[in-house]
């Protein structure tokens, strides 16, 4: 019966074969052992998965939501410890008309252990994701990958854009805030941020004086004591701020 | 059209209609897929002096949140009609009626769509009555499901309708203005043509029950035949595309543009 072949344009309802044939996939429908179009378009035949499909006729899906593996763009709306959500606004470089919602679970940020989504993604950051499933709402996210991830971020401090020193390691120009977050290849290139290699922060160093366990530590944990937060002129890292720690613990 | 006369006869002696149609006889029907450039699926039906807009949106996250189907997608339709569509202003409030014929058309285009692959959606059906000349509400069934079919929602197939009345004793397929105000009653249908199963049937006036039984069947032969005119419709909207792309390559050897420049565009796709 097989009355259709690859390309033929067929409307809903058109028997295309029968189900001994080709197996119904996308954009069909069986009914009483035949399979009908249930999308108007282009025949697929994929005769190697016995499989029929009917699409665009260049291939492409006709629905308005993301498919697999769609590129999406959008903006961090709400974080919470395991998830966040995002509001889709384009989808393969080509706008939305009415904005979806994804999420994005914790698993799927990184390779790597992640302890808080606050770590990695921050309300209104704007991030570039890969979709996980299609046709569904709230659409899955992930960020793995060198091209996902934030590329817009702002001081959650004083709302300044935040500049990319070191992966995944931003700072505020004006107020000299450290942010960490997890970014793209490409952040904030399109917004006009350009890196800032020079700022990026020093390693601890591993090679400190041999007994000063006690004055190290504290530096490394300089953001605990509470009065830090206040002196916002303070230099990334000095002598003044490690002393000031020192004697802050001490008093503890 | 503005001022109302009654006809002296709906049937004429020779057995024509007002506007000189034999009784089981359709207005011209127009039938134009993906007028709308923003809607994800949009169609445009004139049938006779009745002109209707349908686009269709979605499928997309439903608000308000409540009325969310975990199972399915719902099915949100809007009849409106413009206020310019009648002779006498229309008042721009969403009328009763308009409300229950928005009803109506979602309950006969619903059991055509496969809904139920797409959970907690919403489809958004959104139908401008431009002018009206009597049968809105099936020519807007006809825009709607093409509409719909040029979304890519998936279907069991197109829903053609149409309106069979009665006026002086004699039954008319496809009612205009003066035959549905003046005449004795309407039935208006809508079909799946594939089963032939009736999703819309309504009457107004009174009929006898061999009438109906004929009217209903005056109504699925004319509904075969508005299904062939939108199958028609939405394979032309693909021929047209196709044709396009050849046309544009064409002009592009014609031109003879220089090799620099004629690359550019090429990055750009890619």
């Amino acid at each position: 019966m097989a009355n259709v072949k690859s390309g033929d344009i067929v409307v809903p309802g058109d028997p295309l074969c029968v189900i001994e044939e080709f197996t119904p996939s996308f954009g069909t429908y069986e009914e009483n052992g035949v399979v009908y179009a249930a999308t108007s378009g282009a025949v697929a035949v994929d005769v190697k998965k016995r499989e029929i499909r009917v699409v665009n006729p260049d291939g492409s899906i006709r629905l308005s939501l993301p498919v697999k593996g769609d590129v999406l763009l959008g903006e961090v709306i709400n974080v919470y410890d395991q998830r966040a959500e995002v509001t889709v606004v384009k989808r393969n470089d080509t706008d939305i008309h009415n904005a979806l919602i994804g999420e994005v679970h914790i698993s799927n940020v990184t390779r790597r252990y992640v302890k808080s989504m606050y770590d990695v993604l921050r309300p209104s950051d704007i991030v570039r994701a890969r979709a996980l499933n299609t046709h569904q709402i709230p659409v899955q996210l992930s960020l793995v990958g060198p091209e996902f991830g934030v590329i817009y971020a702002k001081c959650s401090k004083c709302g300044y854009p935040l500049t990319y020193t070191a992966p995944n390691n931003l700072i505020c120009l004006r107020c000299e805030n450290r942010e960490t977050r997890e970014t793209a290849n490409d952040y904030g290139q399109r917004f006009g941020l350009e890196p800032r290699p020079d700022l990026a922060p020093r390693r601890r160093a591993p090679r400190g004086p041999p007994r000063g366990n006690r004055r190290t530590r504290p530096m490394g944990r300089r953001r605990l004591p509470p009065r830090q937060q206040h002196d916002g002129r303070r230099p990334p890292r000095g002598r003044s701020a490690g002393q000031r720690t020192g004697r802050g613990s001490r008093r503890r | 059209m503005s001022p109302e006369i009654k006809p002296d006869f709906l049937i004429s002696p020779e057995g024509l209609r007002v506007d000189g149609r034999r009784p089981d006889e359709l207005r011209p029907i127009e039938l134009e897929v993906g007028v709308l450039k923003t809607a994800d699926g949009s169609a445009m039906i004139k049938q006779g002096k009745t002109h209707i807009i349908a686009a269709v949106y979605g499928p997309r996250e439903l608000h308000p949140r409540h009325l969310t189907l975990n199972d399915k997608a719902y099915l949100r339709c809007v009849y409106r009609m413009a206020t310019f569509s009648v002779p006498d202003r229309k008042r721009p409030a969403p009328s009763r009626r308009e409300r229950e014929i928005s009803m109506v058309i979602t309950n006969a285009l619903e059991p055509a769509l496969f809904l139920e692959e797409f959970p907690r959606t919403v489809v958004d059906v959104f139908i401008q009555v431009i002018q009206a000349d009597g049968g809105t509400r099936c020519a807007a069934i006809n825009a709607a499901s093409l509409a719909l079919a040029d979304a890519g929602i998936p279907m069991r197939s197109l829903v053609p309708a149409v309106a069979v009345g009665k006026a002086d004793g004699v039954l008319i397929v496809d009612l205009g203005d003066a035959e549905d105000k003046y005449g004795e009653g309407d039935v208006p249908m809508a079909v799946l043509p594939s089963t032939g199963e009736i999703t819309l049937l309504q009457q107004d006036g009174s009929f006898t029950k061999e009438e109906l039984l004929e009217a209903i069947q005056m109504g699925l032969n004319a509904c075969t035949y508005i299904h062939e005119l939108q199958k028609d419709a939405l394979k032309r909207a693909y021929l047209r595309k196709t044709p396009e792309k050849e046309d544009e390559d064409e002009y592009e050897d014609d031109l003879e543009t220089d090799l620099g420049e004629s690359e550019l565009p090429e990055e750009a796709d890619e």
